[in-house]
């Protein structure tokens, strides 16, 4: 096997350096498999050397030792912005890539593998990550991979063996890790890794690095540092001072050496630093480790050394229950140039989460929110995450741009991401979103795709709209009315066809003519009854009667509709010969109808759907009369229950346009309860029934279309079981 | 222009006269150079308010050369042939110089890996310079090592492709008829196939012959012959080495070239020219590619071969200037203060292989209570500096006094033949004796010539007043490089650093 080039980074600016796995030895091979540790600088800076076009920014201990930008002394090259601190460079992507890649080359050139380590805190965000990643880029490091400090120190730690005992599968290991603003807190459970050949120990990393901030800082110790330099400045005129390079040895607890500084007017002045570095006294909250309590092991990583190592170390441990494994300063760079060895073997480095996605969807209940990335999830560092289950969005015809609501984890605010779909899909299409994301591998790829369209979209979480309201807020404002139901149908009633009229008698005259007569005239009375003059009826749909109808009359109704009701008991007997007036007479008042003339219906029509005839059956409309009869009538539960049933039970292709699907028409239009009692099933199989119907009408004279627009209306109905239901 | 044939000369050229292999090819001009003359900018100085610009002119690629007139200098041997004269055997004796010499400062390349011990270890490889029975690492010995597999791979299996060609075949051997072949056969006289094949009973057709002459053999034909030439050259330059490891591997090396080489004509496998357009093959073939990416760093180097051989004072410049800072950085009470960034170039122009700004380095010398500065080819050069015409010096100043600081002009004369130090001592001493008189923001009492020793080191001191010179001649490997390093650690532990008073 070829031994490939090796190398991990710890440019954290700070105090930078890198393990690497070759050596070049000048008038000689390259020597391979040798760990090789090249420190950088203490506060590392890159200079820009050359003039013109061989300006080339330069870092490392090149830069270290150059007198560019030192300041006037130096001449033309100590200009002030020939040199930029390498920690400025990190937190302002405004600066090309190349400036911080100079960062890289200067300390190694040529890997094949680079690991890179970042800190463990939310200050990593995304967009550092890639800025990071393009200076790789342009440092040609070879294939890349970010990995945490807190996951770094547990490797070494782990390939030193000071873990000793906690080695094994299940071990929660604390770090406190020493950056800037204070320390960074994490805790790592070790996991052995089976997925490949050899087993070996993995840290898992399921949160981010909380941050304790603390003076005794790097920055904190750095400017001590500086003031401490400073105070021996003689006069004002100090500036040359502020570049001593004692000031980084001083912070970091190196030792310190006379220095000789350059004037701006190019005069030497030796700067003799003090032996030490006068740490600012605090003291640690006694809890502020309480995160780390119950592991098994705590780590202790800085960069510093010597006498500010130790008091730093003591403090920490003042407050700190249990032992502390202290690392060495380098510990994080040959902890990269593990991983980068794990990472071109192809053995997994480490465990890490993803910050969480959502976004929201319309559900049957409503907008949603809808996760991207699943709960507990962690993945092997550089292996690619995609959302297990899309989440699907439907583009409707013509739609030109839509909106994706989005959440990050990382983020506190929600985002509103207007996607334009370029050309409007002529039909309805559906659109899939998901989240393809490796861990601390830069931002999330928000991806849609349309298979109808063949179309693919990203999602730009950065060019979306920030919203200034919580996810909650923007959920519930997402919750929109269910669709209409429409009203139960009522058709009225009026007092005109009450009154007599120029072309015949009223209703009250003829019940006030009938009711003395002894066969009274069912056929007559039922006509009046089901006559519409100015679309209103004698009696509403609801059996409601007009107000200004006198008592008397209604009484008069009311005993007919006893009498009537008595013949068709007979009827239904045998005793008298059918007829259907009366049966007119009575389903013709609607809900006014006793329920009693429901039960002979219904029998009627049990008697029907089990082939045999019935007494009321008269002739072929008869039948027309009591399914529609039945339908006015309808206002017992029971009753409809049956009827549904029985209409349900019967094929549906046998159906005819007046019996069933007007009874149909009837019962779901009317009724409150007859469409609860509709299954899903049913509500396909009846709408399968209207379009059959309404294909079955165009183009006819529209003769038979009068019962399935109101089936269709009776569907929507359903809407009372299934709020969002076509 | 005043030409002068040694840069501290103050005698100029008479015109008419040209420069001759023993001269240093450096003359002077005011503000405006003349039109049409080969040369480099060495240095652009002032004095009394007159501007001087220092100027190089480069070795003639011919033997001779016009603007500015160079007559009877020795031509780059070219690759294929032996040296037989001596004209030619010392031709092939200056170019295995300049590769040493080049081969020192490509030292500092590798040394940059590790910036923090830079001169360190190219102090170290400079060491390792000095035994010339271990030669060091060139980019043939790296094929040498790299490539040797790879022939053997490809010589087995070297692609070949199926040629069509038309032919008169016997009938019964006829497998394909194209175009062509029935046009003939229906010109042929006779009724049926057998009478138009005539008593021959052949006809024309299609025939398929396996053939080699593909780009990417003539490609491979191409490196091996170069590979081979390099090689052999190598070898020549190292002749003290033969007994060595790398010696033995080149040599293998060479006689596979050599004899895949033969095969190659053999097979009627054509020789590709240089800045061919590579083929699938040679892009996506691992061999053929390893071969090709060889091939092109051979003929680079050939390329600027010519360029090096021009500008060898260029290099010789640069090759002195670390000589002084590794010789300062090796006193034990040096401290680096500052060092200008390397900067690595692609490719050499005009012989130069590096960038760098100014000061190149600073060091302070502790408890000497020195601060010394190493410059070259400086932007602004005081008057001394101009009057001198030496673009290398040292600046040296106390930091805890205002004296005047001191200056140690350097020289750093390149010729093709070797210099007379003991003459070159006192003439420069002549014109620094001459310049101390002038007065000036700086004391200038001391110069340095490093100057190629030829193989035959030597180092001569010459005064004048309190005008000193030293001369040093040093090669860039074997025992003149170790013999030179050792005067030069001399120079710099001499008295230059005290005594202004």
């Amino acid at each position: 096997m070829t031994v490939r080039k090796l190398c991990g980074y710890d440019v954290n600016g700070w105090r930078d350096g890198v393990a690497r796995n070759w050596v070049a030895r000048p008038g000689d091979e390259e020597e391979l498999g040798v760990v090789r540790i090249v420190e950088g600088a203490v506060l590392p800076e890159v200079v820009l050397a050359g003039e013109g076009k061989s300006e080339r920014w330069i870092g490392g201990a090149q830069a270290d030792l150059a007198p560019h930008g030192r300041g006037g002394g130096w001449g033309k090259f100590g200009a002030q912005e020939r040199r930029r601190t390498v920690r400025s460079l990190i937190n302002d992507g405004s600066l090309p890539p190349g400036t911080l890649a100079a960062a890289f080359t200067g300390l190694a050139q040529g890997a094949s593998h680079s690991v890179i380590a970042i800190e463990d805190a939310s200050s990593t965000t995304e967009q550092l990550q890639e800025r990071i990643f393009a200076a790789l880029g342009a440092a040609r490091a070879g294939k890349p991979l970010l990995v945490w400090r807190s996951v770094l120190s547990v490797l070494h730690a782990l390939e030193l063996g000071s873990l000793r005992t906690y080695a094994h599968d299940g071990a929660r290991i604390g770090i406190i890790g020493h950056v800037g603003a204070g320390f960074s807190l994490q805790t790592l459970r070790l996991r052995a890794e089976t997925r490949t050949s050899m087993v070996h120990l993995v840290p898992e990393r399921r949160q981010v690095g909380m941050l304790l901030e603390s003076e005794i800082g790097y920055t904190g110790l750095v400017s001590a540092a500086m003031a401490q330099i400073r105070s021996l400045a003689p006069d004002n005129r100090s500036d040359h001072y502020g570049t001593a390079r004692s000031i980084g040895r001083l912070a970091f607890g190196l030792q310190t050496k006379p220095e000789p500084l350059r004037k701006a007017n190019g005069d030497w002045e030796i700067l003799c630093p003090p032996k030490e570095l006068s740490l600012p006294l605090i003291e640690l909250d006694a809890d502020v480790f309480s995160e780390l309590r119950d592991c098994d092991a705590i780590l202790f990583e800085s960069l510093t050394e010597g006498q500010v190592r130790l008091e730093i170390l003591r403090q920490v441990q003042a407050v700190l229950q249990g032992p502390l494994t202290p690392l060495p300063p380098t510990s994080v760079a040959k902890g990269a140039l593990i991983a980068a060895e794990r990472y071109a073997a192809g053995k997994t480095v480490y465990l890490d989460f993803l910050p969480r996605i959502a976004t929201i969807v319309q559900g049957s209940e409503g907008a949603m929110h809808y996760d991207l990335i699943g709960e507990a999830e962690t993945l092997p560092a550089g292996s690619l995450y995609r959302s297990p289950k899309p989440a699907r969005f439907a583009l409707q015809t013509g739609q030109a741009m839509f909106h994706v609501f989005l959440k990050k984890e990382t983020h506190l605010q929600p985002r509103k991401a207007l996607v334009e779909v370029g050309s409007p899909p002529q039909q309805a299409t559906p659109v899939d979103l998901w989240v393809e994301q490796v861990p601390a591998a830069g931002r999330a790829k928000i991806l849609m795709q349309a298979p109808a369209l063949a179309r693919q979209f990203s999602v730009d979480w950065d060019a979306a709209e920030i919203l200034d309201a919580t996810w909650e807020d923007v959920l519930s404002g997402l919750a929109t009315p269910p669709p209409t139901i429409p009203k139960r149908l009522v058709l009225p009633c009026g007092i005109h066809a009450w009154h007599d009229t120029p072309r015949g008698p009223g209703l009250l005259t003829l019940l006030d003519a009938n009711a003395r007569l002894a066969g009274p005239d069912w056929d007559t009375l039922a006509t009046k009854l089901s006559a519409r003059p100015f679309g209103q009826y004698c009696i509403s749909s609801d059996g409601e009667v007009p107000g200004e109808v006198p008592n008397d009359s209604l009484a008069q109704l009311q005993e007919l509709t006893w009498r009537a009701l008595d013949d068709l008991r007979g009827m239904a007997s045998g005793k008298r010969t059918a007829d259907t007036a009366q049966l007119r007479f009575l389903t013709w008042q609607f809900r006014r109808c006793p329920t009693e003339v429901g039960d002979l219906l219904l029998d009627a029509w049990t008697a029907r759907s089990q082939g045999q005839s019935h007494p009321f059956a008269t002739s072929g409309n008869a039948w027309i009369l009591i399914r529609q009869g039945l339908g006015r009538i309808m206002t017992v539960a029971e009753h409809e229950k049956r009827a549904v049933e029985i209409l349900l039970r019967f094929p549906m292709r046998m159906w005819a346009w007046r019996e069933e699907t007007a009874a149909a028409a009837f019962l779901l239009s009317r009724s409150d309860q007859s469409p609860r009692l509709l299954d899903r099933k049913d509500v396909d199989r009846l709408g399968e029934r209207v379009v059959e119907e309404f294909r079955e009408s165009v183009g006819t004279g529209y003769t038979r279309f009068q019962y399935a627009p109101f089936l269709l209306v009776g569907l929507l109905r359903w809407r009372l079981k299934s709020p969002r239901a076509l | 222009m005043r030409r002068f044939e040694r840069p501290w000369s103050g005698q100029e050229l008479k015109s008419g006269v040209p420069y001759g292999p023993a001269a240093c090819l450096v003359s002077e001009t005011g503000r405006e150079v003349p039109k049409g003359f080969e040369h480099a900018e060495l240095m652009t100085g002032e004095f009394r308010g007159e501007a001087r610009k220092l100027l190089l002119h480069p070795y003639p690629k011919r033997g001779a050369g016009q603007k500015p007139l160079r007559e009877d200098f020795p031509i780059r041997p070219p690759l294929n042939r032996e040296p037989k004269t001596q004209d030619e055997e010392f031709a092939a004796e200056t170019l295995r110089r300049m590769n040493e010499v080049l081969a020192r400062i490509q030292e500092l390349e590798d040394a940059l890996d590790d910036p923090i011990s830079l001169w360190p270890r190219l102090r170290a490889a400079w060491k390792r310079a000095e035994d010339e029975a271990d030669p060091r690492m060139a980019e043939i010995v790296k094929q040498s090592r790299e490539i040797g597999p790879v022939l053997k791979d490809l010589e087995h299996r070297i692609r070949r492709v199926l040629r069509r060609t038309r032919e008169l075949t016997p009938l019964d051997r006829v497998q394909e008829l194209d175009r062509a072949s029935m046009l003939w056969l229906s010109r042929q006289p006779g009724r049926t196939v057998a009478e138009r094949a005539g008593p021959a009973q052949r006809i024309l057709s299609t025939v398929r012959h396996e053939n080699f002459d593909t780009l990417e053999n003539r490609m491979f034909h191409a490196y091996v012959r170069l590979a081979s030439l390099v090689a052999r050259e190598w070898q020549r330059e190292h002749r003290r080495a033969a007994g060595s490891d790398r010696y033995r591997l080149v040599d293998v090396f060479r006689l596979r070239c050599r004899a895949l080489a033969r095969d190659l004509a053999e097979m009627k496998v054509g020789v590709a020219e240089p800045g061919i357009t590579p083929n699938y093959v040679l892009i996506q073939d691992k061999g053929y590619r390893t071969v090709r990416l060889a091939w092109e760093r051979l003929i680079r180097r050939e390329r600027i071969l010519d360029d090096l051989w021009a500008w060898q004072a260029q290099t010789w410049t640069d090759f002195s200037v670390l000589a002084i800072v590794l010789a300062i950085d090796e006193m034990e009470e040096t401290q680096p203060i500052a060092q200008s960034p390397v900067v690595w170039r692609q490719e050499a122009v005009t012989g130069r292989w590096f960038d760098q700004d100014r000061p190149l380095a600073v060091f302070w010398l502790e408890q000497t209570g020195r601060i010394v500065e190493v410059q070259a080819r400086p932007e602004q050069p005081g008057a001394l500096l101009t009057l001198a015409r030496a673009h290398v010096s040292l600046r040296i100043t106390d930091p805890s006094r205002s004296n005047l600081p001191r200056r140690v002009a350097v020289w750093t004369p390149h010729a093709m033949e070797r210099l007379n130090i003991e003459k070159a001592a006192k003439g420069a001493v002549a014109t620094l004796a001459e310049i101390t008189r002038i007065a000036s923001n700086e004391i200038m009492r001391d110069g340095l010539i490093l100057t190629p020793a030829h193989g035959e080191a030597g180092h001569a001191t010459s005064s004048q007043g309190t005008a000193r010179v030293d001369v040093i001649a040093l090669d860039a490997s074997g025992d003149t490089l170790g013999k030179g390093m050792e005067a030069l650690r001399d120079f710099i532990r001499r008295d230059i650093w005290r005594g202004n008073e």
